[in-house]
C-alpha cells in the first residue's frame, strides 16, 4: 500500500501535478525506503530527456504546409522565404488541385522540375549544357567499374562515387537557389546542411531532396532495383511520374524495382510494399548490418570494402563486375539464385572468387582476361 | 520544469496573441513546430494512418490561421488544438472506416524512443532501450495517458477532458508505467525490491 501511494506521488510529481503537501509526503516516504532513492532519481532523468525534435522533418512538413495554405489562398512565404520565390515551382503548384493523397504539392513540382533538367543533362548536344562564353557550364565526373573516387562540391558536401558511375551537375546553377544534381549509378552523399538551398538528387526513378544528411543512392541503369539507404538526417524522396512523396528516416532504405522487368525476388526484411500502376514497386525496408553487427553492407564500398549479405549470386556478380571492372557470364541460370555473403577488402577478383567457390562450393568458374564464367 | 521545449500557457498565449493583431507569420511558425508532431501522434493514436493524421493536423492549423482575427475568442489555444485533432479524427475515422465509437483500448500509440544523443548518467543506452521496450508493452489506453502526461505535459486534468476519464484513472495509468520502467531500473541493478 505504501508503495502504490508512492508512485501515484511520484507520478504526481513528474507530471508537475504534486501539491506542496503532496511534496512532503512522498519526501516523507522516501526517508523511511532509502533504497527508493535510486529509482526515484533515474526517473526523474528519464522524464527529463528532451524528446528529438526532428527539425529537418518539422522544416520540410511546415514548407508543405505553407503550399497548403497557399491553395486555399493565405500566402504565408512571400516575407518568410523569398528565396523560394521560384516561379516554376508556384506555376506549377497551382494546376494540381484537389489530389490531397498526402501533403505533396510540392512534389509534384519537383518533378516536373527535374524531369526539364534530367532531359538537359543527358542530351549534351542539347545548347543548355554546351560551353558558353568559354566557360564549362555543366560539370561531370564519372567513374570506370573497378574505381571509385570522392568528389568535393562547391559547397563543401562531399559524394563518393562507385564504380561505373556519373555525377553531373550545372556549373552556374548549383547552390543559387538550390543545389542540384544528376546521378547515375551509385553515390554516397554526405550533404552540409543548408536549409535555404535544398539539395537535390536526380535520378532515372527517383528524386531525393534533402535538408542536410549522409545517405546512399543506387541507380545503376542495368540493375532492376535502384536504392536510397538513409544513415543520418532525413529526407524526402520523389518517385518519377509519381505525386507521393515518401519521407525517410535513418536506417530506413528505399527499393524501387521495375516491375516490367521479369522477377528479381524482392529483398527481404520488408516492412512496407506497395504495388503502383506505373509498374514501379516500392518497399521500405531497413539497413543491413553484416555479421560483425557495426558495418552496415549498404555503404561499406565508401570504406573500400565489397560486402553481400546473403545476395543473390547475380546481385552479387553486379557488384562484383563493378568493383573489379570484370564480366561475369552465367552458364546455368539456377546458378544466378544461389545465395553468397562475403566481405572483401584487400582481396583480387581471383581471391575473392576463389573463397566464394570455397564457402559454396555448388560452382565452378572459369577467368579468361577480365571476364568470368561461372558453370556447374 | 528545466525542459528545453517546454512552452508554458504564458508564452502559448503570447503566440496567439502576436498571431491574431499582428498577423506574426513568425509566430505561427513557432505555433506550427511546437504542436505539429504531438498533435499529429495523437491523431495517429486514432486514425491509425500518418498521412491522414498530417493532413488532419495540418487542416487544423491552417483554420487557425484563416481565423486568426478570431483567436482571441479561444481562451485555451493547447486544448482548443487537442480538442479539434481529437474531434477531426474521429469523424474521419467514421467516414473512411464507419467506426462510431471507438474504445481507448483500441488505440495504437507511438511512443518516441529515448533519444540516443541525451546525456544522463542513470539512464545509459542500454537501459534506455529496455524502458523503451517496456514502454511498448504498456496497454494502449495506459501508453496514451502516459504519453500525454510525459511528452505532451499536458495537466492531468487536460488528460480527463480530452479522453472523458477521470484524474483518478489518469492517476492510476501513469503510477503503471512508471512501476514498469522501475521494474527495468530493478532488474539492471540486480538489487532486491523493498516494499
Amino acid at each position: 500500500m505504501i508503495k502504490d501511494r508512492m508512485w501515484t506521488l511520484l507520478s504526481r510529481k513528474m507530471a508537475g501535478e504534486a501539491t506542496p503537501s503532496e511534496l512532503t509526503e512522498l519526501h516523507q516516504l522516501l526517508q523511511t525506503q532509502p533504497d527508493l532513492h535510486f529509482y526515484m532519481q533515474a526517473i526523474d532523468e528519464f522524464w527529463k530527456i528532451p524528446l528529438e525534435k526532428e527539425e529537418d522533418f518539422l522544416e520540410a512538413t511546415y514548407h508543405l504546409h505553407l503550399n497548403r495554405l497557399k491553395e486555399r489562398g493565405f500566402d504565408l512565404q512571400k516575407d518568410n522565404h523569398p528565396e523560394e520565390e521560384n516561379p516554376l515551382f508556384l506555376q506549377l503548384n497551382t494546376t494540381h488541385k484537389k489530389r490531397v493523397r498526402r501533403i505533396v504539392f510540392l512534389s509534384s513540382a519537383l518533378v516536373a522540375l527535374s524531369a526539364i533538367l534530367f532531359f538537359f543533362m543527358h542530351y549534351p548536344g542539347n545548347k543548355m549544357a554546351a560551353p558558353v562564353a568559354g566557360k564549362i557550364a555543366t560539370s561531370e565526373i564519372s567513374t570506370k567499374s573497378g574505381s571509385r573516387t570522392k568528389i568535393k562540391l562547391p559547397d563543401g558536401s562531399s559524394v563518393w562515387l562507385n564504380g561505373g558511375s556519373k555525377l553531373v551537375y550545372d556549373n552556374q546553377g548549383f547552390g543559387e537557389k538550390l543545389r542540384e544534381v544528376t546521378l547515375v549509378g551509385e553515390g554516397y552523399f554526405d550533404v552540409v546542411k543548408n536549409v535555404q538551398k535544398p539539395f537535390i538528387i536526380h535520378t532515372k526513378k527517383m528524386d531525393i531532396r534533402v535538408l542536410g544528411t549522409a545517405f546512399n543512392v543506387k541507380a545503376y541503369p542495368d540493375e532492376k532495383n535502384a536504392e536510397t539507404s538513409l544513415i543520418r538526417g532525413s529526407i524526402e524522396v520523389t518517385l518519377r511520374d509519381r505525386e507521393e512523396k515518401i519521407m525517410m528516416k535513418p536506417n530506413d532504405k528505399l527499393i524501387v524495382t521495375d516491375a516490367a522487368t521479369p522477377s528479381q525476388k524482392m529483398p527481404q526484411k520488408v516492412k512496407d510494399v506497395a504495388i503502383a500502376k506505373d509498374n514501379l514497386i516500392t518497399s521500405m525496408g531497413h539497413l543491413t548490418l553484416a555479421a560483425d553487427d557495426v558495418s552496415i553492407i549498404e555503404t561499406a564500398w565508401v570504406e573500400n570494402k565489397l560486402m553481400f549479405d546473403n545476395e543473390a549470386f547475380e546481385e552479387v556478380a553486379q557488384k562484383m563486375e563493378k568493383w573489379y571492372g570484370v564480366s561475369i557470364r552465367f552458364t546455368n541460370p539456377a546458378l544466378k539464385l544461389v545465395h553468397l555473403t562475403g566481405t572483401f577488402e584487400k582481396e583480387t577478383v581471383n581471391d575473392a572468387m576463389a573463397a566464394l567457390q570455397l564457402s559454396t562450393p555448388i560452382f565452378k568458374y572459369k577467368i579468361v582476361n577480365n571476364n568470368i564464367t561461372v558453370l556447374n | 520544469m528545466e525542459k528545453k521545449d517546454k512552452m508554458n500557457a504564458a508564452a502559448i498565449g503570447d503566440l496567439q496573441q502576436r498571431i491574431a493583431d499582428y498577423e506574426d507569420e513568425a509566430s505561427y511558425k513557432i505555433l506550427f513546430f511546437h504542436f505539429f508532431l504531438p498533435l499529429k501522434s495523437f491523431s495517429f493514436s486514432i486514425i491509425r494512418s500518418k498521412e491522414l493524421a498530417e493532413e488532419i493536423v495540418s487542416d487544423i492549423l491552417i483554420e487557425i490561421w484563416a481565423r486568426r482575427k478570431e483567436l482571441h475568442a479561444i481562451e485555451d489555444l493547447k486544448m482548443y488544438l487537442y480538442v479539434s485533432v481529437r474531434n477531426a479524427s474521429l469523424r474521419r475515422l467514421q467516414q473512411t472506416k464507419r467506426i462510431s465509437v471507438l474504445s481507448l483500448d483500441d488505440l495504437e500509440v507511438e511512443f518516441a524512443p529515448v533519444d540516443e544523443n541525451a546525456e544522463s548518467i542513470l539512464v545509459t543506452r542500454e537501459l534506455a532501450n529496455k524502458i523503451d521496450a517496456a514502454i511498448q508493452q504498456l496497454p494502449q489506453r495506459c501508453k496514451l495517458i502516459f504519453k500525454l502526461a510525459k511528452e505532451d505535459q499536458l495537466k492531468y486534468k487536460e488528460i480527463a477532458a480530452l479522453l472523458n476519464i477521470s484524474v483518478k484513472t489518469i492517476d492510476q495509468q501513469v503510477s503503471i508505467a512508471l512501476k514498469k520502467i522501475a521494474g527495468v531500473l530493478h532488474i539492471s541493478r540486480r538489487k532486491p525490491f523493498s516494499n
